[in-house]
């Protein structure tokens, strides 16, 4: 079973994170090494969060 | 002194173009003749009528002048302010993320279940949960939850392609 993380302090590290919260501040641009850059934000209040995974049916699409 | 000048100046000299209009049965080449002289009079008209208004109302020539440009200056700087919030406002615009609703349905876990099966046997797509959430609009948590629980079943399997 995939744990889960509840404790102050624990990371989540993944290419594609999915989340809900109440509350989620506004985007702010942070700059990264060299030319890269990225966004910050933070979840406030009951927040959620999930590595996302890319899925399909097992059976063909209907006709 | 009159509270506005300019707009009693520019009534009168509608009024003075109304009352001694006399361009009614002029040949078309005399109207044009006429317009040519008036616009290369303008300057002189204008002044006539700021000397017109001055003696009936009894401006100061000096105080009216500066009045008018002190509009002109106005406006202008209004006019660059308006531009410069219209600039303001197309950037705005531009960096502001469009919010979508997302309205969450009270389902049960076998009808969410259900749900989930049909979207991806009738799309046929490689979804992702908050596609799922999105699309069905149900809890991500619960999306999680039942896709744990297909995938267990063999219903719908992690697509390695897109990984």
């Amino acid at each position: 079973m995939t744990p889960k993380l509840y404790e102050e302090g624990d990371e989540l590290l993944g290419e594609r994170i999915a989340a809900e919260a109440r509350e989620i501040t506004k985007r702010k641009l942070i700059r990264l090494t060299g030319p890269h850059r990225g966004s910050a934000l933070k979840l406030k209040g009951s927040a959620y969060c999930v590595i996302e995974m890319p899925l399909k049916s097992v059976r063909e699409k209907k006709r | 002194m009159n509270k506005y000048p300019l707009m009693d100046l520019r009534n009168y000299v509608i009024l003075d173009e109304e009352d001694y209009d006399v361009s009614e049965g002029l040949e078309d080449d005399d109207l044009r003749r006429k317009k040519e002289r008036a616009k290369a009079f303008f300057p002189k008209q204008f002044g006539y009528f700021i000397g017109s208004a001055i003696a009936e109302w009894e401006v100061e020539p000096f105080s009216l002048l500066q009045q008018i440009s002190e509009l002109q200056k106005e406006n202008l700087f209004l006019q660059q302010q308006i531009m410069e919030l219209r600039n303001q406002m197309n950037e705005l615009s531009k960096s502001i993320l469009v919010e979508k609703t997302i309205v969450l349905r009270e389902v049960s876990k076998e009808k969410a279940k259900k749900e989930i099966k049909e979207l991806f046997a009738s799309t046929g797509e490689t979804l992702y949960y908050s596609d799922i959430a999105e699309r069905l609009g149900l809890e991500l948590r619960a999306v999680v939850e039942i896709c744990k629980d297909l995938i267990k079943e063999g219903e719908i399997k992690v697509d390695t392609k897109t990984l």
